[in-house]
């Protein structure tokens, strides 16, 4: 080795080491930013769905400004990037891409609580945001083998969205404050949905009711449907959903007539839109779907309160129904589960993120505080009297495959492939194969 | 140039060349056993066993319980059912159409290079767009195809194409067909124009209508284009999986469920790792088993 390569050696070994210093500035273990603390990322993923309905490029840009160390990294998560199948990629790979994970439905977290690859919200509900600043119904949502951990965001329960226009010129009755007078009974309510249907029958050109059945919801209006009939959603046996009782069949037979009558559609067993895309054209009276429905049709119709109203089904004004919110978690890997936290607490529950995503698309509040800002409208204080009557879906281990037991035999019925009665035996007869403990 | 020479067989010369061809050979010998024959047998040992990575740790040896489950899974045989289903309407609707759309534009009449860009231009759209594409298309209520049937009096045939049990599979196969019939158009195409135009010209001039120059000189040609043909269906039709996730998700209830998508169920939504790896055993027994049937076929066609 000659001078000439010996000097070529030692000045890239000198390079090496200055770069590598320059590049580890604010790479080390950051803390919650704030002035003068060290510079830290967070990466956040969020569904693009959310990333729009919660305005985050605003609440990024807020955080920043507060917290001038601070970089966020906002990642749109895919829809493959369900809880479930990011818990699968940590426990293999020991890592995860994100710091905090925004979305994710109750019942997609009970695997995740069992394989205990989540930080919990503990010390968050006792320092920071108390316990009863939340709807109770809501929060309890995350709660699993008796710790908080992961914190709903937004709260959403079932109910019928209702052209209220529509029902005035049926002669239905709505209050002059422009709500809605509830079905106390199904067959009310197909009274309701027969003066709401247009044009000839079986194939008429409005339809009175849509029943959710898509993919997505079908099992969250059977059970939202239990609670409301029976005020509990097991049967006998206290830990299984009912699928025997009358106040079911009745039900079940209720959707079922509407499609053989023609007052009803089942168009939402194909296309999960079905329903919110038909309420928006004008072309069916009332669907019955989550209640964030209701704004979004709104903000579509660029039309208010006086059109477009939420309006219990049978019983559930005195039972309430189920609460069905997304929920924001930590995974265990994350390495800035201070600044996540403190993103959720100052942003994402802050008053101006829960009523600008309810304001513009219909996703309701859990902050109890943030009802109290919002325009008058009947439809507000009717969701927060479900949502506060509302139980929390139950977290069963085997959660997917009930959901798809569900959803296979109420959709098979709804195409009138089976009867009601036989919808609930198939159901029962799954059960057996599953496993419904449920995570507490 | 034959030098009248013997030629001698020389062993180390010989073993140089196979140890030199090995060699080359290594590294996609290398590849392959890593990303299909390990595959394979991991899949192969996963279906004896009950395992689920979320609520086991281990996998539980079972033996063949999983495959003896197989048959008694009221889901597994309607996708089986629904998949063979979808594979004899494609098989058989996609080959009659592409052979037509082959035979017109390969007339030459006017537009015919139009039409065939046209047909083909569906095969670069990605399959998840065109099926969102057309879930909107065959609304009952929005959709232009109900629209259309309306406006030229034919409104008894609208439908609600997905959410009725029986239209809801031919409705994929009909979407299958638009978005793939080009890649066959391309094959049977290129099977017309590889032959003779003598042979046509001389069966003209004996006096052969087109019909029977259709049936007697280029059908018999086309053998085996249509056996490529048939074979590359197939195997698209057994691999049915996007369009169904995204236009139906196997609903409604169980009508349209096939076998990759209650895979996929099983191994991605209820983790059940043992039995979605047996459901890949029998989607890659049947691919296998008719891959060799129509290799036989083929073979018996060139000999």
């Amino acid at each position: 080795m000659n001078k000439a390569h010996v000097r070529y050696v030692v000045s890239m070994v000198v390079m090496l080491f200055v770069a590598s210093l320059a590049f580890s500035t604010g790479t080390g273990e950051p803390k919650a930013g704030g002035e003068g603390e060290e510079k830290a990322t967070l990466r956040i993923s969020a569904y693009a769905f959310i990333i729009q309905k919660f305005n985050f490029r605003e609440l990024v840009s807020r955080f920043e400004k507060e917290h001038p160390s601070v970089k966020i990294e906002l990642l749109t998560a895919t829809q493959d990037e369900n809880p479930e199948r990011n818990m699968l990629k940590w426990i293999v790979s020991k890592q995860t891409r994100s710091d905090l994970y925004i979305g994710g439905l109750s019942g997609e977290m009970s695997a995740l609580a069992l394989s205990g690859n989540l930080i919990d919200w503990e010390d968050f509900l006792k320092s920071g945001i108390k316990k009863d600043a939340f709807i109770a119904s809501v929060l309890k949502e995350g709660v699993f083998e008796n710790k908080q951990q992961s914190l709903p965001f937004y709260g959403d329960t079932l109910a019928l969205s209702v052209n209220t226009v529509m029902m005035r010129k049926a002669g239905l009755p709505v209050d002059a404050s422009g709500k809605p007078k509830p079905a106390a009974t199904w067959d009310e309510l197909a009274e309701y949905a027969k003066k709401l249907t247009v044009g000839t029958l079986p194939s008429p050109s409005i339809y009175g009711l849509s029943v959710d059945v898509g993919t997505f919801d079908c099992t969250l209006t059977y059970l939202n449907t239990v609670q409301a009939s029976r005020g509990s959603l097991f049967g006998p046996d206290g830990t299984t959903v009912d699928a025997s009782s009358s106040e079911m069949l009745a039900f079940l037979t209720f959707c079922q007539k509407g499609v053989t009558e023609g007052w009803g559609s089942n168009g939402t067993a194909a296309d999960v839109n079905y329903g919110r895309n038909n309420l928006k054209a004008r072309l069916i009276a009332m669907i019955y779907e989550p209640i964030s429905r209701c704004n979004e049709s709104r903000t579509a119709m660029n039309v208010g309160p006086e059109e477009i109203q939420v309006m219990a089904v049978p019983g559930q004004d005195r039972n309430g129904g189920i609460t069905a919110a997304h929920h924001a978690y930590i995974p265990k890997m994350s390495k800035q589960p201070v600044l996540a936290k403190k993103f959720v607490a100052e942003q994402l529950l802050s008053d101006y993120c829960q009523q600008w995503a309810v304001v513009n698309f219909g996703k309701f509040p859990i902050m109890r505080s943030a009802y109290k800002g919002l325009p008058a409208d009947p439809e507000y204080a009717t969701v927060l009297d479900l949502m506060e009557k509302s139980v929390q879906q139950p977290n069963y281990v085997d959660f997917a495959r009930f959901n798809d037991l569900v959803m296979r035999n109420v959709q098979n019925m709804m195409v009138l492939k089976q009867t009601p009665a036989e919808a609930m035996q198939k159901i029962r007869d799954g059960y057996k194969e599953l496993n419904l403990t449920i995570v507490k | 140039m034959p030098t009248g020479k013997k030629r001698h067989y020389n062993p180390t010369l010989t073993q140089g060349r196979n140890r030199s061809g090995v060699l080359f050979a290594l590294p996609s010998l290398v590849y392959l056993a890593l990303t299909l024959v390990a595959p394979l047998l991991i899949a192969l040992f996963l279906s004896l066993t009950d395992y689920s990575p979320l609520y086991s740790p281990r996998p539980k040896f079972i033996g063949i319980n999983n495959f003896l489950r197989l048959f008694r899974d009221e889901q597994f045989l309607i996708a089986t059912y629904n998949t063979l289903v979808f594979t004899l309407g494609f098989l058989c609707l996609c080959i009659s159409f592409s052979f037509v759309v082959a035979l017109l534009i390969d007339t030459g009449i006017r537009g015919a290079r139009v039409f065939n860009t046209a047909v083909f231009l569906p095969v670069i759209v990605p399959i998840s767009l065109t099926s969102v594409a057309f879930v909107w298309i065959l609304d009952p209520d929005f959709g232009i195809v109900n629209y259309l049937l309306k406006l030229v009096g034919l409104g008894s045939i609208a439908a609600k194409w997905l959410s009725n049990p029986q239209t809801v599979v031919p409705s994929v196969v009909g979407v299958s067909i638009w978005r793939y019939a080009g890649i066959s158009v391309v094959m049977f195409l290129s099977g017309l124009q590889a032959i003779p135009q003598e042979l046509s010209d001389s069966a003209r001039v004996d006096g052969a209508n087109y019909f029977q120059e259709l049936f007697k000189i280029r059908v018999p040609h086309l053998r085996e284009t249509f056996l490529i043909v048939c074979v590359w269906n197939i195997t698209i039709s057994l691999k049915v999986f996007t369009q169904v996730k995204v236009m139906t998700g196997g609903g409604p209830g169980t009508a349209s469920m096939v076998l990759y998508l209650y895979m996929y169920n099983n191994l991605l939504k209820y983790f059940r790792m043992g039995y979605a790896s047996s459901i890949s055993l029998v989607i890659a027994v049947l691919v296998i088993a008719l891959t060799l049937l129509s290799d036989r076929l083929l073979k018996a066609e060139r000999n």
